[in-house]
């Protein structure tokens, strides 16, 4: 039981409270949702739980917050521990051992739980969360999903009554993300688990939910409630709910499942429509080829992660790159970019080798967006981030201010970059590598703790970019990111393209990549909500 | 432990070619045994370091220091000093006396670095921690945990590299990597802020459950016997204490020691997963590692000078056999003993789980 009793906090030197008078009470045995837009204070209300927030982040809280009957006033967090297991926002920040099994050990090493009883959780662990074969590895070697899958084995093995996890699925690949919820799900029922999460992408995680927390930002007050009465109000919601929306149903669906079975009619009159949205998914193949990957095999040490790719990327196509935890996209993209030197095989970015360019050079020809987006920063505030980079890349002053009030108005020029949310330190980032308008632009993982309102304004970005002839190429384990975005989508698994071809004919034949509109509908190859909208409309005209 | 035992060899001799043997057998081992892990590239980090102390001594050296020796080989333009500095002179002339003396003190430090980077690379620091006593546990994490921050900050300084390079900022002269610097130590800074909020967020240094009276003897107890132990060894090692001080010290710092332990075993606010076995393999390893650290105690005890090269007149170094004989003990015996279990099955698993 957790009991919130007026609390605000009240960070230093900012004058107004991130969260204000937050007054609630969250029972035993329930999977509890925080949701919100980006920067609106959903880590602080996690934080506030272990009492992380004040004792490690510093403010003012307050009121009181209260744990199974210890107030976190008084309880540091090491003394909550063995009631409260915390996995935050960057899992790899938080590892203190160096091997998986270890670090699964380590939070009961702490609290001195007998070593047979340890050797046995540990195992068990390991079986839960998939990650026998990865239990002698270095932590520093794990790919994002499998560092994020041993963080929550690690806060699991303690066997706390509550769990809170900030972000659990969004560096993971779906299956992996289903999986890690399921498991959830499974704790909740038979251990009576309370779990608290926050989470953007509503999707996956909100028809687990028992109850939704809505953090609206800037002291204005929570709204608690179902799961289904908050979605309906919500100015955030997953695609299953706006197609409810769209096709004016009385109840609200939560899962694929839920919508199927109410979209019977739905499909009955849009199977008449004529769908002919893919004049303007046209695959680009006739355009110029902007990125030539020749036989590239390239990794790390010994091991090899990319068996001999080879690929053509042409002027304005979006390409999404799929594929599971450690698959290899991060690689293929650094190896695009120059970063990596591949064993053999070579990538020409418009005849030239990246490797041997200026950087100069390389960031109007090729920019990168790594998944530590914090990486690129290191300016004092956002706004000298900015000006930076006008310099760098000799831009008319303004220019990545203003790409940044395109993509995130809200930022604060003043903020130090390490204080930004993750969502708003992505967006930053973005910004920075989208301004000198490089002509082939690689995101890793682009809308890992983006709200859907920041993910809709680069993707407004995104699509004018490569009306420009721009290519963009997306890592991404975002369905409903690829399914609107991407006119082309590559498949990696294991080092090797499996699949690669227009975004449409890939994601509907794997149910792993489908979006949620596509299963809702198949077999209409329908995968937006707009698509859906468009068909509704093109049935009306001829009426 | 191995390697700190030949560290401590290192530590008492200047003799150039015993510390380059020391150095060559740790570069054999690493190169048989050193995992594919992060940590044993420790070793030519390493190395690099070793090589920047010798530099540095060795231009300290000759730019200030005594005057020494008779060999001219250039002279600098000297400084004027003050009178309260007598002895200490800046620029002058340079003699080779002078240039070996501090290129062999540079290297006896140098050798100690070598010997600690060779200690990472075969096996991680935390491994460590799985033998100490836990009445020292908590301090031992510190440590450790400080100890990782220099293969972290090398592997930072390449990544915001990196970044800067996507940044379209060239990195060549050194006042761009004096710029690396701000990032790094405020990125690490940062990241040691979330690593301690995840320890205590995990339980590290929890104290429920435990007497407070206890805690508190146990502290005090331990912190006494570190102190009393520190002053002794001091007192042994430059022997220029009265000769009671360092004995006593060394008596009162062992007993309180060992009652801390005896005190804080007896909590049970910690376990241990999967301790480490210390069986004969890692015994013998061990004391083959201080036996030759103990050959050149004994020389040094006999035959002092065989281990300082005389500069008065200039010689080339002798190589006492006993040494010499002590140092191969140390390299057959770790490479004779099997290796640790893990070793094996690392790349064995990485192979498989690439091929699953």
């Amino acid at each position: 039981m957790i009991v919130f009793r007026d609390v605000s906090v009240t960070y230093p030197e900012q004058t107004d409270p991130v969260l204000a008078h937050v007054s609630l009470t969250i029972p035993d045995g329930e999977l509890c949702l925080v949701v919100g837009p980006s920067g609106a204070g959903k880590t602080t209300l996690l934080r506030l739980i272990n009492g992380l927030v004040p004792h490690f982040s510093g403010g003012t809280v307050q009121g009181s917050v209260e744990v199974h009957g210890r107030s976190t006033a008084t309880h540091p967090p090491r003394e909550l521990a063995d009631l409260v297991g915390f996995v935050g926002q960057d899992p790899a920040a938080g590892f203190v051992t160096d091997t998986v099994e270890d670090e699964l050990a380590y939070a009961m090493e702490s609290m001195g739980v007998a070593p047979d009883v340890m050797r046995r959780r540990v195992e068990e662990t390991l079986d839960l969360l998939g990650l026998t074969a990865l239990r002698r590895r270095a932590l520093r070697s794990l790919s994002g999903g499998e560092a994020q899958r041993v963080a929550i084995g690690s806060a699991l093995t303690t066997h706390p009554k509550i769990l809170v996890l900030d972000e659990p699925t969004s560096a993971l690949d779906p299956a992996a993300a289903d999986e890690v919820l399921a498991s959830l799900q499974r704790l909740v029922h038979d251990l009576g688990l309370t779990v608290v999460l926050a989470e953007h992408r509503l999707e996956r995680v909100v028809q687990y939910a028992d109850r939704v927390i809505l953090v609206p930002g800037e002291g204005a007050p929570l709204i608690v409630g179902e799961p289904a009465t908050i979605m309906r109000q919500s100015p955030v919601a997953p695609p299953v709910v706006e197609l409810a929306r769209a096709a004016n149903w009385s109840n609200t669906p939560l899962s694929v499942r839920d919508a199927r079975r109410s979209a019977d009619v739905l499909r009955e009159q849009l199977s008449n429509a004529s769908v002919s949205m893919d004049s303007e998914h046209i695959t680009k193949s006739n355009t110029a080829v902007v990125v030539h990957v020749k036989d590239v095999r390239v990794g790390y040490g010994r091991r090899e992660v990319l068996h001999s790719i080879c690929l053509d990327l042409h002027e304005g196509e979006i390409i999404a790159v799929m594929g599971r935890n450690g698959a290899g996209k991060s690689t293929l993209l650094s190896t695009m970019v120059g970063l990596r030197v591949p064993f053999r095989g070579s990538v020409k970015v418009q005849g030239d080798n990246p490797a041997t360019l200026t950087p100069q050079a390389l960031v109007r020809h090729i920019g990168l967006v790594p998944q530590q987006a914090g990486d690129l920063l290191y300016a004092e505030s956002v706004d000298l981030e900015c000006r930076q980079t006008d310099k760098d890349a000799a831009l008319t002053p303004g220019t990545t201010a203003a790409m940044l009030s395109q993509i995130a108005p809200w930022i604060k020029p003043s903020t130090h970059p390490g204080d930004l949310s993750e969502g708003s330190r992505l967006a930053l980032a973005l910004a920075v590598v989208l301004a000198p308008d490089p002509s082939v632009l690689l995101l890793d993982e682009p809308t890992r703790g983006l709200d859907y309102e920041t993910k809709s304004h680069l993707i407004e970005v995104l699509v004018k970019a490569a009306k420009r002839g721009r290519t963009i190429v997306l890592a991404t384990h975002d369905v409903e990111l690829a399914a609107e975005l991407a006119t082309r989508t590559i498949v990696l698994a294991d080092g090797e393209v499996v699949a690669d071809g227009p975004t449409r004919e890939i994601i509907t034949s794997s149910p792993m990549f489908a979006p949620q509109i596509a299963k809702a509908l198949s077999p209409l190859p329908l995968l937006t909500v707009s698509d859906v909208k468009a068909a509704m409309l093109s049935l009306r005209e001829p009426l | 432990m191995w390697a700190l035992g030949l560290a401590a060899a290192a530590s008492r001799t200047s003799n150039p070619l015993i510390l380059l043997v020391i150095i060559a057998i740790t570069a054999l081992i690493v190169a048989f045994r050193a995992q594919h892990a992060p940590w044993a590239r420790a070793y030519s980090s390493a190395l690099v370091l070793a090589a920047i102390v010798v530099s540095i001594r060795v231009i300290f050296g000759l730019l200030v220091g005594l005057p020494l020796g008779t060999h001219e080989l250039f002279s600098l333009p000297q400084l004027p000093v003050p009178d309260w500095a007598p002895g200490i002179r800046i620029g002058g002339s340079i003699t080779i006396e002078q240039l070996l003396s501090a290129l062999f003190d540079g290297m006896r430090l140098g050798t100690i670095i070598v010997c600690i980077g060779a200690a990472n690379a075969l096996s991680s620091p935390l491994r460590l921690l799985k033998s100490v006593p836990s009445a020292v546990y908590e301090l031992g994490v510190a440590i450790v945990v400080a100890m990782s921050l220099v293969p972290t900050l090398i592997s930072d300084i390449a990544r915001v590299r990196e970044a800067r390079h996507l940044r379209g900022r060239s990195i060549s002269g050194p006042s761009d990597v004096i710029g690396l610097i701000g990032p790094v130590l405020d990125g690490s800074l940062r990241r040691s802020l979330d690593l301690a909020a995840a320890m205590d967020s995990r339980g590290y240094g929890r104290t429920a459950g435990i007497d407070r009276k206890i805690r508190r003897v146990t502290n005090l107890l331990v912190v006494t016997a570190l102190v009393a132990l520190v002053l002794g060894i001091y007192g042994f090692l430059t022997g220029n204490s009265t000769s009671w001080v360092a004995p006593t010290m060394l008596i009162v710092g062992l007993a309180t020691g060992v009652g801390g332990l005896i005190l804080s075993g007896q909590r049970t606010a910690r376990s241990r997963y999967r301790p480490d076995v210390w069986a004969i393999p890692e015994w013998s390893v061990s004391i083959s590692g201080w036996l030759a650290a103990g050959s050149l105690w004994w020389v040094l005890a006999h035959n002092a000078s065989a281990l300082e090269p005389s500069f008065n007149p200039l010689s080339w170094p002798p190589l006492p056999l006993l040494v010499v004989a002590g140092l191969a003990v140390a390299t057959i015996a770790a490479l004779m003993t099997p290796p640790i279990p893990s070793d094996q099955s690392m790349p064995m698993r990485e192979e498989s789980s690439v091929n699953a």
